[in-house]
């Protein structure tokens, strides 16, 4: 019989372990879901201002106001925060913080739009830099400015300098005088084809109270143009000045741009593409500003890191003793294909933590779940290897050799295996796109584990049994085939 | 070891009689004392204090949280042997950090003196969201599985499995209602395992009696109960192991995760499956295919198969008995006339099936 490729099969599946257990042995660790670590988890459900309906942009809008949260989460120094977007709903994880008041607080603040004048702007190695907010504190640290006060502000980090010496991300600072107009008189804003050199602007539309202080403060504005003084105003979204655009010429002084409608021009002289950026982002900017979304938790979990050292400890010791339990039944059941059913179950147990370790790298985290799953997956990976041993015995019963036995018996073991995987497999994919929370991390693990399940089967038991019937190590005894005198005996008597 | 010889098809009425009872009392229990649903599904929040005074009192601390506004306060001390060294509080939903919250938060850590606090909040409408998508993918999944299932093995076959995984999730529920375990995500996770289990298993035996139905008519297996009843004997020992193999790994989970403060997830979900596991157990071999049998009797050439069966086990005792009488089918003595050429013979037979 030719045996060449079930040795290469058998070689490839142990130096996979091997690579698995050196991977794992060089200090590789899956990554800890909150859970197990500790930290913040929630859940933030967007909630329109009262009497709001859902504009036609939410999406947009949601998106937008995530990177808010995200600005103001990053300026928290927090290792790894993860903010993501699953629906409408917002995910948000953040290892290591206890703090829940203090999150509650910067993640549930409403992001406030409001149009300042520009008194000075503050490039960063000018003399003043030094004043006014420290741009690299937390959101919650700096300094606010109320409506009615003048100050310096930070600009947007979009498009700051970095320092040289320490890395850090300086914007150019701004002072501003108080809020003239807020984020509720802005109807709309949209990006529009522009003409000549400046592809695209942002059209702004402004209600009738705001279009009024609009023209007013323009025309000032295009005075003081006029004179040669500083003539811009501040877009200010979330404490930060997201653009600062001037008046253009055609604005004369004391009248200003009336009827409440407006053109800002964006990112003259660059190319198409960045200018269509650039207008949609402001576009984006004011209308989040028009329609200050709050996020209200919908759930809130904080995880003492003491409870998530203690669960992983717990989970790992169950595993370990239901690993070993297993290991002595199915040794003591099934002998020599019992040896080779254990060595399954911790092959897989090998993978799946080389795996998971692996997929730390794309940002996947173990939860509680997902160790609850890997341990109800070792009675899986125990099933297959019993289905195959116990068809082993049925074909040794009719009366065939070991070698020809087991050959015969994986043939229908695989099959079976493979019905019942693929149902496992179907009710993971389904939870995964279907649930929320843990329950996903569950149905991940759950689904890997049946692949897993299916490849070690194939491609480690497989070749090891044959092997081990060819050279006479399984024998018609030690597979648990009844005595053929027995049959004898049964038939005498019938 | 020999394949057994036990008669699973023909005592169906027995089988039965104790699945009914069991549900009956499950959906009785279920109506009258209803589930123990944790914040998740109904909202609210649950704190747990951890290393607190050894002579704390779950009065003092429902004292504490409903002074400082709390309305539906439930106190719950842990222990670890006779020492008191955790506290899990719940109450309804308050908004985190707002006023009342951190008030209660405060008053239930100052009277216990715990060392750290973790905390969960589930807002009210989340729940409902939770527990809808939980039943939509339940849904979704049952339709794939039928329509899998018949398009692999047989449509008599799926319904039989969806029938016997019901069973299994009545039954675990209803353990659940009567005992009055507290149901959290963990617990629905684990149901959902059990789901996966059950039609595993079912799987399984049927796999088995589609691949002996080329055999149909042959000794032992002259009718379809007969067919089904020898093919459970043959995975027999395959599913008391799978389901031992299974409930090592649970029960150790079980045990380890009693001993641990507050990793009530660890808790739930292994009390889940080991209850719901071992009614799986029982329900792959004594549901899934006495039913299928049942079912299949349907089909009127097979009730034919039967009927000419029976009639020919009238004139002679000796061969095939009806299955509802011992000897059971599928037995050596049943399986006239077994020797070990017989049963070399049964290896070539391998050819015939091919034909």
């Amino acid at each position: 019989m030719n045996n060449r490729p079930i040795i290469v099969s058998l070689t490839v599946m142990l130096l996979i372990a091997v690579s698995a257990g050196v991977y794992l042995g060089l200090g590789a660790r899956p990554n800890l879901g909150l859970d197990l670590q500790g930290g913040i988890s929630a859940v933030y459900t967007p909630q329109l201002p009262e009497g709001q309906e859902e504009p036609e942009d939410f999406d947009e809008i949601i998106d937008e106001t995530i990177a808010i949260i995200r600005e103001r989460v990053d300026s928290l120094g927090v290792a790894e925060p993860e903010i993501a977007r699953s629906g409408d709903d917002v995910m948000v994880q953040l290892p290591g913080i206890a703090d829940a008041d203090r999150v509650q607080e910067i993640i549930g603040t409403t992001a406030q739009l409001s149009f300042r004048r520009v008194i000075e702007e503050i490039p960063p190695g000018s003399q003043r830099y030094d004043e006014g907010p420290d741009c690299a504190a937390p959101v919650d640290e700096r300094e606010e400015l109320a409506d009615d006060e003048e100050g310096i502000l930070c600009g947007s980090s979009d498009d700051a300098l970095v320092d040289p010496d320490t890395g850090e991300e300086q914007p150019s600072k701004f002072e501003v005088g108080p809020a003239e107009l807020t984020g509720e008189h802005v109807d709309d804003a949209f990006v529009q084809i522009g003409q000549g050199q400046q592809a695209f602007n942002v059209g702004l539309d402004l209600d009738n109270e705001g279009g009024e202080v609009f023209a007013d403060i323009t025309a000032d504005l295009a005075c003081l143009r006029d004179q040669g003084r500083e003539a811009r105003f501040a877009i200010v979204l979330d404490g930060l000045v997201e653009s600062a655009p001037g008046v253009n010429p055609g604005v004369a002084c004391g009248v200003g741009i009336t009827g409440g409608s407006a053109t800002i021009t964006t990112g003259s002289g660059l190319d198409r593409e960045t200018q269509e950026e650039e207008a949609s982002d402001l576009a984006l900017v004011l209308r989040t500003g028009a329609l200050p979304i709050s996020l209200e938790a919908s759930t809130f979990q904080n995880v003492s890191p003491t409870l998530g050292a203690e669960s992983l400890r717990s989970g790992i010791l169950a595993g370990l003793i239901g690993l070993l339990l297993v290991a002595g039944w199915l040794i003591w059941f099934y002998r020599w294909v019992g040896v080779v059913a254990v060595a399954e179950v911790s092959m897989y147990g090998l993978l799946v933590i080389a795996g998971i370790a692996a997929m730390g790298h794309v940002g996947f985290a173990l939860t509680l779940a997902g160790v609850a799953g890997i341990i109800v997956s070792i009675g899986i990976t125990g099933d297959s290897a019993i289905i195959y041993a116990e068809r082993i015995r049925d074909e040794v019963n009719l009366g065939k050799t070991v070698r020809t036995a087991v050959r015969r018996a994986h043939h229908s073991a695989w099959r079976t295996n493979l019905t019942g995987n693929t149902v496992t497999i179907a009710a993971a994919t389904i939870l995964y796109f279907l649930a929320v929370g843990p329950v996903r991390g569950f149905a991940l693990m759950l689904g890997v584990s049946s692949v897993l399940d299916l490849i070690i089967m194939y491609f480690f038991a497989r070749p090891t049994v044959y092997l081990l019937a060819d050279r006479g190590i399984l024998t018609r005894k030690n597979v648990g085939a009844s005595d053929p005198t027995a049959a004898v005996t049964a038939g005498a008597r019938a | 070891m020999r394949t057994p010889t036990l008669d699973f098809v023909g005592l169906s009425r027995r089988w039965l009689m104790i699945s009914g009872t069991l549900i009956a009392i499950s959906v009785l229990a279920l109506g009258v004392r209803g589930l123990d649903l944790s914040i998740d599904f109904v909202g609210g929040n649950s704190y747990q204090l951890i290393d607190v005074r050894e002579d704390l009192t779950s009065s003092e601390l429902r004292d504490a949280a409903q002074d400082a506004g709390a309305e539906d306060v439930v106190a719950q001390l842990q222990t670890d042997g006779e020492i008191t060294t955790g506290a899990v509080v719940r109450t309804e939903s308050l908004e985190p950090a707002s006023d009342t919250e951190v008030a209660v938060r405060t008053a239930i850590e100052e009277v216990s003196g715990a060392q750290e606090t973790g905390f969960d909040f589930v807002g009210p409408v989340w729940g409902e969201r939770i527990t809808r998508q939980a039943i939509e993918a339940l849904i979704v999944f049952l339709i794939v599985v039928v329509l899998y299932i018949t398009f692999r093995l047989e449509f008599r076959m799926a319904v039989a499995s969806i029938v016997a995984l019901v069973h299994d999730i009545l039954i675990t529920v209803g353990i659940y209602a009567l005992v009055g375990f507290n149901v959290s995500p963990a617990t629905v996770i684990a149901l959902l395992t059990i789901l996966g289990y059950s039609l595993y298993d079912s799987v399984i035996v049927f796999d088995r009696v589609k691949e002996n139905a080329i055999n149909l008519g042959d000794p032992g297996l002259r009718t379809y109960p007969e067919l089904v009843n020898a093919s459970m004997n043959q995975v027999v020992y395959r599913s008391i192991n799978t389901s031992i193999t299974s409930l090592l790994p649970v029960g150790a989970l079980l045990l380890i995760g009693a001993q641990v403060l507050g990793a009530t997830t660890l808790q739930d979900l292994a009390l889940a499956l080991f209850v719901g596991m071992a009614v799986g157990v029982y329900s792959s071999l004594f549901v899934a295919g006495p039913l299928f049998a049942a079912v299949k009797l349907r089909d009127p050439a097979e009730r034919k198969r039967l009927e000419k069966v029976l009639a020919k086990g009238d004139e002679s005792e000796e061969e095939a008995p009806p299955a509802a009488e011992a000897p059971a089918p599928g037995s050596p003595e049943a399986r006239a006339p077994i020797t070990t050429e017989y049963v070399r013979g049964q290896g070539k037979g391998g050819k015939r099936r091919k034909r």
